[in-house]
């Protein structure tokens, strides 16, 4: 009964204090509560936007959405042309293109390498992926291209040194320049560079193309034979589904999404998710620094106040509880406005002006878990900030608290 | 009633609002221990008014915030209705200043973001009473004291007279036995003092609460039945 009397004369005092409150002050601490939700938002959802920018380019450029490959040691697909077509006709795949390792070792006057040079079907793999975009010097290949090839910047060099590759590149290859690049089998055979493409993705810019129809020609041993065959799916999310219905296809072949092929950028993410705790981490030790000040502030302008109060009778819930609804509602408060600022502001401002990353342009992105989280830890801190200063300032000797 | 009920209720009924036995206050100790009172002692019948008067630092305030249960003596005892209430414990004080005391400052004390009313009403508030009663009363003290039309009214939209006479309502609010205003009219010109005596007047006479006002004002003197003057901590003077 006292515990109940207690709450109604808190949700009472408090709804006069925010209603009749000095609204400069309210308006400050909301405001400041928006800040710090914003600002708890800002770095996950960058990295997020970074971790997603990053994962669309391994798609985009490396991967596919799915990517089908020998089992266990063969190194090619049997029957490569008959799974294909059978991919093709399934239900959820936009696009898909058969792969084959031409090669592995590229030359250029005095330099070498190694390298992958894979012979595609120009038409399918513009389908499939997206490198036949990303071209910085002459074009892609296209179905009647003979003994030329397509380098990835991380091959050619192209006399760029900002590359970071660019020291164990070929360093001045350019389009028109003739390469030599040994074949499957150890024959070597000249291409002239058709194209040189750049991604924001380094990994992706150490890939060579030649037509399968060249591959067939000068390494006739190649005929017919994949190793490994790309899918575009419908969307994205519906690579699970799609490999279920792909894989009565053939038991002979290995079926990945490209989740489960991105552990090669696990590295950077992971790096992304540890920068991340610890941001998260400084902010919520300034943000509950900042709500501490504020209430610990009123409160003690208050003291007063909260010395007449208990001098009448009310009790120490009641003007505790009162002071934690107040940072409830202000931290509620805030919590949707700096909601609305991140989402009405600096999102759409992101997508208009991205922030360049060495992985290309990067917008921010907000994980539902993470804006949840927020808020609950932005809620947490708020009552433990107003928590603490009340129930001190119910604990001052009531005559010093009286006299103010 | 039994004969024994009857005989408790008229012991009851002749044992004093309120006794002092021995109060003495000392703050600080030892060479700059300043002794506030020294073992006052005296006794407040039901429905008395009592002024308790002195000059500036004869301890009238602090001997009022000894008895209105704002501070604890250093000895020396308490007694309200015949219970020894200087020993008890924090939360038990807290409910006797919610419904036995009521405590009316120097300075109104009212909570700025309250109207008028709402400041009578919320100790009532306090003890359960539902909202709409507790309103009711509130109305029925505010019209009391002249001030229904300012039940609306926020604190810094009323004079200081009005202030003090809402003050007064909020320490009649839970119907207490005693009352204690600390120089009630101190920040008070004479018309507006002379309406808060009387709006005191009338509490003790119309509700017959026991009232403890403080007072450096000798002219002050002629709203009580009882008169206390204290000097450096000691009652030197004590009359009816």
């Amino acid at each position: 009964m006292a515990a109940l009397s207690s709450l109604r004369v808190a949700t009472f005092l408090s709804r006069r204090a925010i209603t009749r409150g000095n609204r400069g002050i309210i308006i400050l601490t909301v405001v400041m509560m928006a800040v710090i939700y914003a600002e708890l938002m800002f770095v996950p959802s960058l990295i997020q936007g970074a971790t997603n920018e990053i994962q669309l380019e391994l798609r985009e450029y490396v991967t596919a959405s799915i990517a089908i490959t020998p089992s266990h040691s063969d190194l090619t697909i049997p029957d490569g042309a008959g799974l294909i077509s059978r991919v093709r006709a399934t239900h959820g795949v936009v696009a898909a293109t058969a792969a084959s390792l031409a090669g592995s070792q590229i030359s250029f006057g005095s330099h070498t390498n190694s390298w992958p040079v894979l012979a595609v079907d120009p038409a399918s793999y513009a389908r499939t992926f997206m490198t036949p975009k990303t071209m910085i010097e002459g074009s892609f290949l296209n179905p009647g291209a003979n003994d030329e090839i397509v380098l990835g910047i991380g091959i050619a060099g192209a006399g760029m040194n900002h590359v970071s590759t660019y020291g164990s590149s070929l360093q001045g290859v350019r389009v028109g320049d003739r390469v030599t690049v040994t074949l499957s089998g150890g024959r070597t055979h000249l291409f002239t560079v058709k194209g040189i493409y750049e991604t924001d993705l380094s990994e992706a810019n150490t890939s060579a193309f030649i037509t399968t129809a060249t591959a067939d020609r000068v390494v006739p041993s190649l005929r017919g034979r994949v190793s490994a065959i790309y899918v575009r799916t419908k969307q994205i999310g519906d690579e699970k589904v799609v490999i279920g219905r792909l894989r009565g296809e053939d038991r002979h072949v290995t079926y990945q999404s490209w989740e489960t092929l991105s552990s090669s950028v696990k590295d950077i993410t992971g790096s992304f998710n540890t920068i991340k705790s610890v941001l998260n981490a400084v902010s919520l030790v300034v943000a509950a620094i900042a709500v501490f000040i504020v209430t610990y502030v009123d409160l003690v302008n208050k003291r007063r106040t909260i010395g007449i109060e208990r001098a009448i009778g009310i009790s120490g819930l009641a003007i505790t509880v009162n002071y934690l609804l107040k940072a409830v509602v202000f931290a509620v408060l805030g919590i949707l406005f700096g909601a609305g600022l991140f989402f009405g502001g600096a999102i759409p401002l992101a997508r208009r002006h991205p922030f360049q990353f060495p992985i290309g342009p990067v917008t921010l992105s907000v994980p539902s878990t993470e804006l949840r989280s927020d808020a609950i830890i932005l809620l947490a801190v708020a009552v433990i900030g107003a928590l603490v200063p009340a129930w001190r300032a119910v604990r001052v000797r009531l005559l010093d608290a009286v006299l103010g | 009633m039994s004969n024994i009920e009857r005989l408790a209720a008229r012991e009851s009924s002749r044992r004093p609002a309120l006794e002092v036995r021995g109060l003495s206050r000392t703050y600080g100790s030892g060479d700059v221990a300043v002794r506030a009172l020294r073992c006052v002692s005296f006794q407040a019948e039901p429905g008395d008014m009592v002024c308790i008067m002195g000059k500036s630092g004869s301890g009238k305030s602090t001997l009022l915030r000894q008895l209105g249960l704002l501070d604890r003596p250093t000895s020396g005892q308490v007694l309200l209705d015949g219970v020894d209430v200087t020993r008890i414990r924090e939360s038990r004080r807290r409910l006797l200043r919610l419904g036995h005391l009521g405590y009316v400052f120097q300075e109104y004390a009212l909570l700025p973001e309250l109207t008028a009313e709402e400041n009578v009403y919320l100790p009532s508030l306090m003890t359960g009473t539902p909202l709409r009663q507790s309103r009711l009363r509130a109305r029925e003290l505010l019209e009391m004291l002249d001030l229904e039309d300012r039940a609306r009214h926020r604190p810094s939209e009323l004079s200081g007279g009005q202030q003090q006479r809402v003050a007064i309502a909020r320490a009649m609010v839970n119907r207490p036995t005693v009352l204690f205003a600390d120089e009630p009219t101190g920040n008070l010109d004479t018309e507006s003092s002379e309406m808060v005596m009387a709006a005191l007047t009338r509490m003790n006479e119309e509700l017959g609460v026991t009232i403890l006002f403080v007072s450096h004002e000798s002219d002050d003197r002629r709203f009580a039945k009882s008169l206390i003057v204290l000097r450096d901590g000691e009652i030197v003077e004590a009359a009816n």
